[in-house]
């Protein structure tokens, strides 16, 4: 039976391969959603356990930490709280890359760069100090430390001073590289460290979060204390912060469930057509199988097979592609800002959502089969 | 006196909600091991009465039973079909994506023999229409000569009591259809099995132990 099964494949190359690739192109699209967005969640998971904080303190009601608001008083009130070792504030910001005038290529320093703001007192920009490639960690507020992928993007190395900011273009101050580092994140490594309170002049005076240093048998009683004493506040353990963060973020999760429902749909509607025609087409040799003797049942398990095959060649094919097809979404299109992780998880996604549209788009093309009556069959044109 | 191998009482069917009756009470009784032909012109009810005979299709009112089984419908017609009867085809019906030896086996499936019995099987029958040295190849790449032996070693493959052939030469040239025709017979001499033709060609009539000739679903003679 699988000889026979195969074989049809064979006769309709071109109907099966097309078939094939739109089941493939759905599972690639599937499969590649989902690894971007599990990098995503991944590496944000490592950036905070990499602050080294046994706290991370923020807006409770933000829906992103982009607009979570802690206020100074509110630092003051947790640097306070018995047990806090010490807080390090932390501010961010987007900003459209420098224009570097005539040192720069065309083109260059147009890109998003995302810049961390910090106090270099404070610290958490210690953890830079084992992920300096170059220079040291800045100690001055017209001082910064860059990644190295911005730095190559930029062009700029240790002791450059340009106008980073384009404002400064105007004639403020310009700013002087003291390091280069170079960590796991790429995002973090296409970023700027700068002082907080050159954010500051562009977010306001409030910070985006804090990171709370405390002895391991205080964190728990300064977390609930923190959130006691300032309700409007959140403190979460770093490994906690990414659930928190996942579930901010579990709209990303619908987001892909609807567009594997509508990858799963466009699948089926290519399987369904493609077993339609391949059982109308065959419906007089259909017929001779039945006047043979092979149940209905039977029939209606070898279009199913069929269909199946195609949908697990195509799954098998796609998940090929959505690696492929995200390494080169990271390397050429993404310029770092976008991470991917490989889990097994995704691939099997991607497999059941082919097995899935394998089996219900050859159904009823294969109850039909079934159902076809021998004589009536034999006779068809 | 013996049990006859297809009994047919008052079996009657129409087609169009009853307004084309295909057969109008036929009865008749078919021996054992014997060659029957049945001839009419067309749409006089042959094929009607082969389908029915055949396991294809059951009548409306009337009877049907093939080797003492009651034909009714569902599974039973599948499981009598696959037992009980061998078709030959005008058209051979072969599939075209398989060898010869691999529409042997197609009967075969749907019984509890294993691959290499199933292919031994093919082999020995393909050998007995004389077209062992081709069993490889595919069905396109024979002439129609040779894929009515194929056609004929694949009704036999489950050794059924009853053979059914359905014009079996009208797509062949005369000397073509002589010999897939003495293939036929000596191949149901062979095994023992009862033969029933549908024909429009006299000739092939010749030697039948029973000539039935339909007319307005009924027969005439």
């Amino acid at each position: 039976m699988l000889t026979y099964v195969l074989s049809q494949f064979m006769v309709r190359k071109g109907r099966t391969l097309m078939c094939l690739l739109g089941v493939a192109v759905s599972v690639a699209m599937i499969v590649s959603i989902l690894s971007i967005s599990r990098g995503m969640r991944n590496s944000l998971n490592s950036y905070m356990k990499e602050s080294g904080a046994s706290l991370v303190v923020f807006d409770r009601s933000a829906a992103d930490l982009a607009f979570s608001k802690v206020t100074a008083e509110e630092v003051e009130k947790v640097r306070n709280i018995t047990g806090v070792e010490e807080v390090s504030r932390a501010n961010f910001t987007m900003i459209m890359g420098p224009r570097l005038g005539d040192k720069a290529p065309a083109g260059a320093g147009l890109g998003i760069i995302p810049v961390f703001g910090r106090f270099y007192s404070e610290r958490m920009i210690r953890k830079y100090e084992d992920k300096l490639i170059a220079g040291r960690l800045p100690s001055k507020r017209s001082e910064l430390l860059i990644g190295d992928l911005a730095a190559k993007k930029l062009k700029v190395k240790v002791g450059d001073r340009f106008p980073f900011f384009r404002e400064e273009l105007l004639g403020i101050p310009q700013y002087e590289v003291a390091g280069i580092f170079e960590t796991d994140l790429s995002w973090e490594n296409l970023g700027v460290v700068a002082h907080a309170e050159v954010i500051q002049q562009k977010t306001g005076p409030d910070f985006a979060l804090i990171f709370v240093y405390t002895a391991p048998e205080d964190t728990a009683r300064v977390r609930e204390e923190v959130e006691s004493k300032i309700p409007r506040l959140i403190a979460r353990r770093a490994s906690e912060f990414t659930d928190r963060f996942n579930e901010q973020l579990a709209y990303i999760d619908e987001f892909i469930f609807l567009l594997s429902i509508i990858a799963g749909i466009v699948g089926v509607l290519g399987v369904l057509n493609t077993m339609m025609m391949s059982v109308s087409e065959r419906t007089r040799e259909l017929g001779t199988l039945r006047a043979m003797g092979w149940t209905g049942r039977r029939v209606l398990g070898v279009i199913v097979i069929e269909g199946s095959f195609i949908s697990i060649a195509g799954g098998l094919l796609g998940m090929g592609f959505g690696y492929l097809g995200t390494e080169l979404l990271l390397v050429f299109f993404s310029r770092g800002y976008l991470v991917a992780s490989y889990l097994p998880q995704t691939f099997l996604h991607g497999f059941l959502l082919a097995l899935i549209v394998g089996l219900l788009g050859s159904l009823y093309p294969a109850m039909k089969a079934s159902a076809l009556q021998p004589a009536e069959a034999l006779r068809y044109e | 006196m013996n049990e006859p191998l297809v009994r047919v009482s008052k079996a009657k069917k129409t087609f169009e909600g009853g307004l084309v009756t295909a057969l109008d009470e036929v009865s008749l009784e078919i021996e054992a091991g014997s060659f029957v032909a049945i001839t009419g012109p067309s749409g006089s009810g042959k094929t009607t009465l082969l389908n029915i005979v055949g396991a294809m299709d059951v009548p409306d009112t009337g009877e049907v039973s093939i080797d003492g089984e009651l034909v009714s419908s569902g599974k039973e017609l599948d499981s009598i079909r696959a037992r009980k009867i061998g078709f030959v085809f005008q058209m051979h019906n072969l599939i075209p994506v398989l060898t010869a030896r691999q529409n042997v086996e197609i009967p075969m499936l749907p019984r509890p023999l294993t691959s290499t019995e199933r292919r031994a099987r093919a082999l020995q029958l393909l050998d007995e229409v004389k077209l062992k040295k081709r069993a490889e190849s595919s069905v396109l790449g024979l002439s129609g000569g040779e894929r009515q032996r194929v056609a004929i070693a694949r009704a036999l493959a489950n050794s059924p009591p009853l053979l059914l052939a359905d014009e079996p030469t009208g797509n062949l040239d005369s000397r073509t259809g002589e010999e897939v025709m003495g293939l036929l017979h000596e191949q149901r001499g062979r095994v023992g099995a009862t033969l029933i033709l549908v024909t429009h060609n006299e000739e092939l009539c010749r030697g039948a132990d029973q000539h039935i000739r339909m007319q307005d679903g009924k027969i005439s003679t």
